[in-house]
């Protein structure tokens, strides 16, 4: 065959397999880790429509047809990057997905776009374990409700009061769970720290609307804190702080079994006694004291490939004493969290499973007093006992899940024993209250990837309050709906729209302004009808460059909302806090902007909220609205980190926001010849804007396989800001017979430096 | 740069200052009537929040224009307006024909400015005190005064205490100033008042061994209570600070007044503290 001839047939059946080539490519591979070269299965192929066609089978094996040499198809799997296939690709016989464990920040950012633009659900947060331990330290803890609260539409509260207040909400109205079980309260020292060891903790979902169908009965958010997975070696981290260290240690026991223990201690109280003094306004007076710890054990137990068993329990305890004798002043209070549970989770499938589980959460409240007439012993607690079966059910297109909860709550308001010189008082104290809920739910969310997503759930929940369950009285029937919509508008943003409606079985009635956690809980009966709301919310995500916007508006209307009649319980001893109640409605709406972006070695976040929130009661302000205590219309935050070198990181945090509202006097009445403050409306003022910044500096002085070190400084409240956490008026009489009234903002944390030493090791 | 610019116009249009902070000027009405003696009706307007208050703010605030009216049973009479220098405010409207009895019922009518007020009270029984007694402090020269009371059968008793050295002008409230024994169900029971003082911002037990006091203790009626209780909460609140009159409750009807008509019935004693 001359050169020629050889040429032409060489073309024409190149010519040839080319055009059939063109016609259809088959790709036959694998997919697997880049790092650890196994298989991935069940990741997700995506046509260039972002529909799913497929998923990898069982040992990673997956097969795609290429019509047309310029197609493109997605692998998606979540934890790692998408990884698009092209035709040069079809030769190949393994394809990686790179983990997101590599170049942290880098990953960080692009993690937190893929989630946003995934992630159909609107106003929701979503850290992994890597986030977690990328938190900004806060006073030497790296506290995940705090980070959580900086995101738009929270209001934190101020220092010295616990919780946050999301939407116009009150606290009452959040609802956090640690591994499914639930919470009643999570902070410690006036909120300074949180019960949650960030430690222990694998994964942080937090919902301000679009909430799951399996929660109920709280209108503002959801927390939902995973902790650590069972680990292939044993690993922890200690950390040791000025106020407060704290341990973990994650142990595989053996094949089947994993132990996860962690605490936290202060322990001011014990090294104090070394210090102590007579001084009563001295914080070392030996007759003060402040103490708080917690803990958590989680026990796994796998029994084959599909069931699996966890055993849990988590305590936390706070104590304080006060004694004063000069001003015949004794206090001393304690308030602690008990909670059990155990989980049996059931695979019939890979895409289908059950779980099954039984919790306990108990909180209690103690407060004793010798300051009055009578000494007295204040009691009070919230028990709750579930049981819950939830089954879940996957497939290329939708997820479903469906359960039935029961919940036995028993709550007891208040019990006092009072005692004149050691002589018990007959005090009427009011009976404890009972409620058993039965809830049905079933949710579908589609996970095509379409350019439209929809996640649709109801909630059908009978409530009774009484000791026992009874169908025919005292009983709430109720309902609850939620829809939730997304549409892609192209790779880069997305528009969502959420509706929920939400019943909430409980009040709460906040008996002091600050410092203890000792809010009333009062459940719903024939006087305090079910709270209700209506939210709608709209979102649109963004991303460029080198930042993504997420902008969002809100609307929340709550119904039946309760409030105390002159916002605290006047008399301890009375015997029925709900005659104290009155009933009106909250409405709240509010623009929420958020940023972050990624500059070569800085990373930062802005967060703004403006919003505004009014509440009206009939019985109160003769009828007209009012801003509640916590409508705060500017909220800021920017928080940003430098990292200098592989050694040394910076962190800062500004936070401003509108101070909350209070009742100023606005007239002096004279009577029985001493001067009255008089208010003319409810929540007429505000406090001073509240505004601080945080400055930290994390240095590694240790980095092996096995091991890191690190040092943390953390300076709270840099510039020693005094922002008022309480104000008070006083009116004195002089000695020309004149009246003057002072004013004087009260404030509780100044310039606060804390340095810790951490220690991990895998 | 958009962002910085839409955050601006909100700044701007936002005012957190839309707040009421309106001084309305309503009438304060301060009436009491006791067993055997006339009624006493003291009327001032309110003053306002801002300084110093000095002694002409404090007559000019004294209301002495009204047309006040008493009516009890089959009777009734006009007040007539009476001078006190000891006492603030020190112009009063006093009934010349009707005087205190337990358990009548009395209604007050007050017009000015084209505004009726009216109120009605009883007069409530006395309480019923079985024994002084004092008791020591954890400092040695301090007492507590301790006072024994009987409950009145089938009634709930609703109190208001002062207390004074009995050279001072002017009467102190005790601590606790108001009580209730809606909640005790003994028929004895005892309570412990404390002689209070703010001096130089602490506040300071002024009840010492050989000290002369004078104690007042008054019957109320339940509204006085309410109107006291909202006002200063009373010694069971856990957070005393707590300033209570966002939403104080009154007996007057008709035109928006602060203030209480009340029938009283009050003991004094002149005790030396042991």
């Amino acid at each position: 065959m001359t050169k020629p001839v050889f040429f032409i047939c060489v073309s024409i059946l190149h010519i040839f397999c080319t055009k059939v080539f063109a016609q259809s490519v088959h790709l036959k591979s694998v997919l697997a880790n880049s790092n650890t070269k196994k298989i991935i299965k069940n990741a997700y192929i995506l046509n260039a429509n972002n529909i799913i066609i497929d998923s990898t089978s069982g040992n990673g094996k997956f097969e795609l047809i290429f019509t047309n040499p310029k197609g493109i198809y997605s692998l998606y799997k979540s934890n790692y990057f998408v990884k698009k296939i092209t035709i040069k690709d079809a030769y190949k016989d393994t394809i990686y997905l790179n983990p997101i464990q590599e170049k942290l920040s880098e990953i960080l950012i692009q993690s937190k776009r893929q989630k946003q633009l995934l992630n159909i659900e609107t106003g929701t947060n979503y850290l992994n374990r890597l986030e977690i331990t990328n938190i900004p330290s806060i006073l030497g803890d790296q506290d995940i409700l705090k980070y959580l609260a900086l995101s738009p539409g929270i209001q934190p509260s101020m220092e010295g009061q616990s919780g946050f207040f999301v939407r116009g909400g009150n606290s009452s109205m959040n609802y956090f769970e640690l591994d499914n079980m639930y919470l009643h309260q999570i902070n410690h020292l006036g909120g300074l720290y949180n019960a949650i060891n960030s430690d222990m903790i694998q994964s942080v979902r937090f919902s301000k609307s679009s909430f799951d169908a399996n929660f109920g009965n709280r209108m503002s958010s959801v927390t939902e804190m995973k902790s650590l997975k069972k680990p292939k070696h044993l690993n922890g981290k200690i950390s040791l702080g000025v106020l407060a260290s704290r341990g973990t240690i994650n142990i595989p026991i053996n094949e089947t079994t994993s132990l996860l223990l962690s605490g936290r201690r202060t322990y001011l109280d014990l090294i104090k006694n070394l210090f102590s003094n007579d001084n009563e306004n001295s914080l070392l007076y030996k007759n003060t004291n402040y103490s708080f710890y917690d803990y958590y054990l989680k026990l796994k137990k796998s029994m084959g490939q599909k069931s699996s068993l966890n055993f849990k329990i988590f305590k936390t305890k706070d104590n304080y004493l006060r004694d004063k004798p000069s001003a015949e002043s004794f206090k001393k209070g304690s308030w602690s969290n008990i909670v059990l549970g155990t989980d049996w989770s059931y695979l019939f499938s890979e895409n289908s499973k059950n779980t099954f589980q039984i919790n306990y959460s108990g909180y209690s409240f103690n407060f004793s007093e010798k300051l009055l007439s009578y000494d007295y012993d204040l009691n009070n607690y919230y028990r709750r006992f579930s049981i819950e079966n939830t089954y879940y059910k996957t497939s290329t297109l939708f997820n479903f899940s469906a359960g039935i909860n029961y919940n036995f709550i028993k709550n007891n308001t208040k019990n006092i024993e009072a005692y004149y010189n050691d002589s018990l008082l007959n005090v009427e104290n009011s009976p404890v209250q009972n409620s058993n809920i039965i809830s049905i739910y079933a949710q579908i969310k589609s996970v095509s990837f379409n350019d439209f997503d929809f996640k649709l759930g109801g909630r059908l929940t009978h409530y009774n309050y009484g000791s026992k369950i009874d169908f025919t009285t005292n009983n709430y029937l109720r309902f609850d709906p939620r829809l939730t919509l997304s549409y892609n508008i192209n790779n880069k943003q997305s528009i969502k729209f959420s509706y929920q409606n939400i019943h909430q079985f409980l009040h709460q009635t906040t008996i002091t302004s600050f410092s203890l956690p000792s809010d009333f809980y009062l459940l719903s009966n024939a006087t305090a009808k079910p709270q209700f709301n209506h939210m709608f919310n709209l979102e649109h995500v963004v991303f460029l460059k080198n930042l993504s916007l997420t902008s969002g508006f809100y609307y929340n209307k709550v119904l039946n909302f309760s409030e105390l009649k002159n916002g605290t319980l006047n008399n301890l001893f009375n015997s029925n806090v709900y005659s104290e109640l009155v009933f009106g409605k909250l409405t709240s709406y509010g623009l929420e902007l958020s940023l972050n972006t990624k500059i070569k070695n800085v990373e930062g976040n802005i967060n703004y909220t403006f919003s505004d929130s009014e509440v009206q009661f009939a019985d109160l302000n003769d009828n007209l609205p009012f801003k509640p205590v916590f409508d705060r219309p500017h909220n800021l935050n920017i928080s940003l980190s430098y990292n200098i070198n592989k050694r040394i990181k910076l962190g800062g945090l500004f936070m401003f926001f509108s101070g909350q509202n209070y009742s100023e006097p606005t007239a002096i009445r004279i009577i029985e010849e001493l001067p009255v403050l008089e208010y003319s409306s409810t929540n007429n003022n505000r406090f001073p804007s509240y505004h601080r910044l945080d400055l930290s500096i994390n240095y590694k002085l240790k980095e092996t396989k096995k091991l890191e070190s690190n040092l943390n400084l953390t300076i709270y409240n840099c510039y020693n800001r005094k922002n008022p956490f309480y104000i008070n008026y006083e009116s004195t009489r002089n000695t020309n017979s004149s009246i003057t009234l002072t004013k004087e903002n009260l404030y509780l944390f100044p310039i606060i430096p804390t340095i810790n030493w951490n220690l991990t090791f895998f | 740069m958009k962002l910085v610019l839409f955050l601006c116009c909100f700044c701007f249009c936002c005012s957190p200052d839309g707040f009421d902070n309106t001084i309305h000027n309503s009438l304060t009405v301060e009436g009491y009537i006791e067993p055997g003696k006339y009624a006493r009706i003291y009327l001032t307007k309110n003053l306002p929040v801002i300084g110093t208050i000095d002694s002409l703010d404090l007559v000019d605030s004294i209301e002495t224009t009204a047309k006040v009216e008493l009516f009890s049973e089959n009777t009734s009479e006009i007040l007539t307006l009476k001078k006190d220098l000891n006492r603030f405010p020190f112009f009063y409207y006093r009934s010349n024909i009707i005087s205190g009895d337990i358990n009548k019922n009395y209604t007050l009518k007050i017009s000015l400015n084209n505004s009726i007020y009216n109120a009605e009270t009883t007069i409530p029984s006395q309480p019923i005190i079985e024994s002084y007694n004092f008791e020591n402090t954890k400092k040695d020269s301090l007492r507590k005064l301790s006072v024994s009371f009987k409950k009145q059968l089938d009634l709930v008793g609703f109190y208001k205490c002062f207390i004074k050295h009995n050279n001072d002008d002017v009467y102190t409230k005790a601590k606790p100033f108001i009580f209730s024994d809606s909640l005790v169900i003994s028929n004895t029971y005892t309570v412990s008042f404390l002689y209070d003082k703010i001096i130089d911002n602490e506040i300071k037990n002024q009840m010492k061994v050989g000290d002369t006091i004078e104690f007042k203790i008054s019957s109320i009626p339940k509204t006085e209570y309410e109107f006291w209780k909202a006002i200063v909460g009373d010694q069971t609140t856990l957070n005393n600070d707590v300033l209570f009159t966002q939403n104080t409750p009154t007996n007057i009807y008709g035109a928006k007044a602060f203030g209480y008509w009340s029938g009283q019935n009050s003991q004094k004693t002149t005790i030396i503290v042991k």
